[in-house]
Parts: C-alpha cells; sequence; structure tokens
C-alpha cells in the first residue's frame, strides 16, 4: 500500500526539506512539514543529514589572504589615465552662462538692429540730411512757381470751388509750415495760396484736405491733377531714406518725424539719423558673437571632459 | 531552523554608496577602501573555485583592476554582489583558459596552512571537533565534484552566508533558480557523505527542534 492509498501526503522532496530549513516555507506548509518528519523516520532522516550537511559547509574554514589588493597610483594611471581637462571641468558652468549671456545681448542687438533700421531715429540734426534738406528746398521753390502756374489756369474753377472748403483746412496748415512756405505763400495770391496749402499740408492734413476737398474739386478737371499727384504720393509707402525728386510732387509720407514740408510742392523728407554709430553696432555684434561662439566650445569641451573623468 | 553565518565585516550601504561614488569619480583612496573591504570575502569565494591560493590570488587581482576599469558601468544596487560577479566570473574565465585544478593531495594541506579569519563556533568536545575537521576535508573534496552551478550556488549561500537575493545578482539568475540549484547541491553533498561513518555519528547529534 503506498501512501496516497493510505489517504497521507507524499513526503516532502528536498528540495522542500531544503526551503524548511532556510524558513523560506509559509507557515501552512511549514506545518506540514513538520508533521510529515514526525510522522516518517525516512524523511526525519533525511532532514537531520540536510541540516547536518549544511552546518559542516557553515563550519568550513575561511583561509585569509595573503596579501591585499590594493591598487598603486601606478597601477591606476595605467587602468584609468587621468585627462589634462580635468582643471577644465571646474570652469564649465561659468563658460555655459557666460555664453549664455552673450547669446542673449546678441540676440537683444540683433533684433534692436533689425527693428529700428540700424538704430536710426529721424532727426533734422546730422549734417547728413542737412544738404539733401537744401536740395529739396530749392527744389521746393522751383516747385511752387511750377505750382502757382497750374493753379492759375484753373484758378477760377479750383479757388473758388474749393476755398471754402479749404479754408478751414488750410489755415492749421499754413500755421504748420516752415519758413519757405510763408515765403512762397507771400509772393502769391490768396488762389497761390489755398493751392500750396492743399498740396504742402502734412500727411495727415493731405488726406483730410483731399478728402474734404474732393467732391468740391471733382467738378474741375485741371484741379484733378493736383489730387491726383497728391493721392498716389500720400498712399506712397514711408520711405526709409531721404527722397528728392526731380519732380518736386513728392509728398510727405507717413513716416513721423518728417519736420517740415517746403511750400510749393510736397516733399518728402524722411530724414534720420543713428543714434548710435553704425560701427558701434557691427562691431558689438561680431564681439557678442564670437564671445557666444567661445564660450560653447569651451563649455562643450569641459562637458566632454566632465563625461569621460 | 539552519545557522547563518554573518558575511563579514558588515557596511551600511549609506557609506558603501558615497565611497563607490567618491571612486566612480576618480578618488583612488575611496577605490581602495573598498578593495580593503572585500577582498577576504572576494578571496574566499576565488579560492574554493580555484583551489590553488597563487591562482586565486590572481583571480582577485585580476577582478580588482577590472572593475576599478569598469567602474562607470555600475549603475546602483549591491555594490559587493557586482564585485563578487566579477570574480567569479574571472574565476571561470581562468578556469576555461585551462589552469589545472590542484590534485587532490594538495587539498588536505589547503587549510591547514592558510591562516582562517571567520569559523563557525567549533564544538567544545574535541572529538567533536576532529570529526567536523575532517568531515569538512570530505566535504571540500564533494563540492569540487559538484556541477558548476550547484557549487557556486552553495559556495555563495551556505559557506559565505550571502542571502538569495544578493547570490540571484551575483549569479545573474533568478531567486527560484538560486534555490534549487542550492537544494540539489546540498542533496548531493550529502549522498557523498553518506556511508561516512563519522557522518552517521554527526547527524545523530541533530535534532528536530519542536
Amino acid at each position: 500500500m503506498t501512501a496516497l492509498d493510505r489517504g497521507i501526503t507524499p513526503p516532502p522532496d528536498d528540495e522542500t526539506l531544503s526551503a524548511y530549513l532556510d524558513g523560506q516555507l509559509p507557515p501552512d506548509a511549514r506545518e506540514t512539514v513538520s508533521r510529515a518528519v514526525r510522522a516518517d523516520p525516512n524523511a526525519r532522516q533525511r532532514l537531520d543529514e540536510l541540516r547536518a550537511t549544511v552546518a559542516l559547509l557553515h563550519a568550513l574554514p575561511q583561509p585569509a589572504p595573503r596579501r591585499s589588493f590594493i591598487l598603486t597610483p601606478e597601477q591606476a594611471e595605467t587602468i584609468r589615465p587621468r585627462r589634462i581637462v580635468a582643471p577644465f571641468v571646474r570652469f564649465f558652468p561659468l563658460f555655459t552662462a557666460a555664453s549664455a549671456v552673450a547669446v542673449a545681448l546678441l540676440l537683444a542687438l540683433f533684433v534692436g538692429d533689425i527693428a529700428t533700421g540700424g538704430f536710426r531715429t529721424p532727426s533734422p540734426s546730422t549734417s547728413a540730411s542737412r544738404a539733401a534738406i537744401e536740395q529739396v528746398k530749392s527744389n521746393a521753390t522751383a516747385a511752387a512757381a511750377a505750382a502757382v502756374a497750374a493753379p492759375t489756369t484753373t484758378a477760377p474753377v479750383y479757388p473758388s470751388a474749393a476755398r471754402s472748403a479749404n479754408a478751414a483746412q488750410a489755415a492749421p496748415a499754413m500755421a504748420g509750415a516752415p519758413p519757405p512756405a510763408p515765403a512762397a505763400a507771400g509772393t502769391s495770391g490768396s488762389a497761390i495760396a489755398a493751392a500750396p496749402a492743399a498740396t504742402t499740408a502734412s500727411a495727415a492734413s493731405v488726406s483730410t484736405v483731399v478728402s474734404g476737398s474732393a467732391p468740391a474739386i471733382t467738378g474741375a478737371a485741371a484741379a484733378t491733377t493736383v489730387p491726383a499727384t497728391v493721392a498716389p504720393t500720400v498712399a506712397a509707402p514711408p520711405v526709409a531714406s531721404t527722397t528728392v525728386a526731380g519732380n518736386s510732387r513728392t509728398s510727405d509720407t507717413a513716416q513721423p518725424g518728417t519736420s517740415y514740408a517746403p511750400n510749393g510742392g510736397a516733399v518728402a523728407v524722411t530724414e534720420t539719423t543713428r543714434r548710435v554709430p553704425l560701427a558701434l553696432v557691427r562691431g558689438g555684434e561680431a564681439s557678442l558673437a564670437l564671445l557666444a561662439v567661445v564660450g560653447l566650445a569651451l563649455a562643450f569641451v569641459g562637458w566632454r571632459a566632465r563625461r569621460a573623468a | 531552523m539552519s545557522w547563518r553565518r554573518p558575511p563579514a565585516p558588515a557596511i551600511t550601504v549609506g557609506d558603501d554608496e558615497a565611497t563607490v561614488r567618491a571612486a566612480q569619480r576618480g578618488d583612488l583612496d575611496a577605490y581602495n577602501r573598498l578593495v580593503r573591504l572585500y577582498e577576504r570575502q572576494a578571496y574566499a569565494v576565488a579560492l574554493r573555485l580555484m583551489r590553488r591560493p597563487d591562482q586565486a590570488e590572481d583571480a582577485v587581482q585580476d577582478a580588482f583592476i577590472q572593475a576599478y576599469r569598469a567602474l562607470d558601468t555600475f549603475k546602483g544596487g549591491s555594490f559587493r554582489a557586482w564585485l563578487v560577479r566579477i570574480v567569479t566570473n574571472r574565476c571561470y574565465d581562468l578556469l576555461r583558459a585551462g589552469n589545472r585544478r590542484a590534485a587532490d593531495s594538495l587539498d588536505d594541506q589547503l587549510f591547514e596552512a592558510e591562516p582562517q579569519w571567520s569559523t563557525t563556533s567549533a564544538p567544545d568536545d574535541p572529538e567533536r571537533r576532529a570529526t567536523q575537521a575532517e568531515l569538512g576535508r570530505m566535504l571540500e573534496g564533494a563540492l569540487d565534484d559538484l556541477p558548476p552551478e550547484q557549487k557556486q550556488a552553495v559556495i555563495l549561500c551556505d559557506i559565505q552566508g550571502y542571502e538569495y537575493a544578493e547570490a540571484a545578482e551575483i549569479m545573474g539568475c533568478a531567486l527560484g533558480t538560486v534555490k534549487s540549484r542550492l537544494s540539489r547541491g546540498r542533496s548531493a553533498l550529502r549522498e557523498a557523505l553518506r556511508g561516512q561513518e563519522q557522518f552517521t555519528e554527526y547527524v545523530r547529534s541533530f535534532t528536530e527542534p519542536s
């Protein structure tokens, strides 16, 4: 009769006994083994023999080494040579910071350069634009003479039709005109006053004059020449440089800071000057770029050295 | 319950981590601290595998040099397990390369001549002590005849006293695999000792704890 026939669980195998010895069995399994060992002398024998074997293994002597195995500096150097770049590694954070600042400044400078067109602001004070202004003035006076001639042919129509409409706008326009305008106005009569006023007004007022006088002028065939010449130039985009046209009919552009409009012809005077000298701007950009590149290169070297260390 | 030999020397995990990190940064003194900490254990394992002190020393020296070179590859966990793994792998490399096992006659001299640094408390009874020594020598021979994986499991768990988990890390296998290799090794050693009269007497001294 086998153990199974008798309804008894089979005796624990060696692996179970081994786990039992090491306390690796859960409580219920441990209890099962304990009972089986008590009931079965054969299992008991096997367990005791295993326990004795493990005890003998525990008791085996451990010979001590006859020497130590620590590494000498020479051995260490052979195994892992120290890199010369090591001192560099310390400055790695500094180089990253410096190059980051340089890049930021460079970007700011660059953006400022683009946005303001080379750090230029309009002002009449520089001598470069002074000559242009003189030339414009001379053209303006010539244009004024031409302008005088043109309206007179249509004087009966233009001034009479437009004067009432223009009178209100003419006065402010005239008031805002610099010296050359009154001089020109003085040489001509009221007819001329109205015409130059219309043509010499600033961009804002030109548009109002044109729009205000449009209903009145459209009837006048000759008068259309004035708005026609004025309108396109009013719509012209602001120019970045001084425009001195042979035909003085170039009108004021919308660029702010246009300081004056000589009478007789709307002249675009887009005088600009540099707040910062160009050489300084370019030099600053170049040196910051160089600093950024050098800083990044050093930071990269330091990073590699630190990784390898 | 079986007796457990505590792995010596005991080191706190915190100290180990900081020292290892310093060694990884290139601090040779830190690395040598680790060497002094583990060289006895490393040598004990190597000696059991190589069976000859000079070959064991070669294996351990090679292993510590290799460990220093490969320090950056240690990513955490038990540094001791990582180190002992390098030692056992080096031993197997040397054994495969044709280093002959010592002749059995050398085994008798092996442990008597060497200074011993750690044993469980020897029995007070001199006769029992002698029996234990004799049986120990037989055990060494039987241990050497075990298949390599069973032998390694027995060395690590029952001789060096590592926990199953650390032994699994050193051997690079699963926990269950360690348990099964260990139990098969123990059974094989038991079979080798069975029939020896001294063993039968020795066994009788072990009673089942109630």
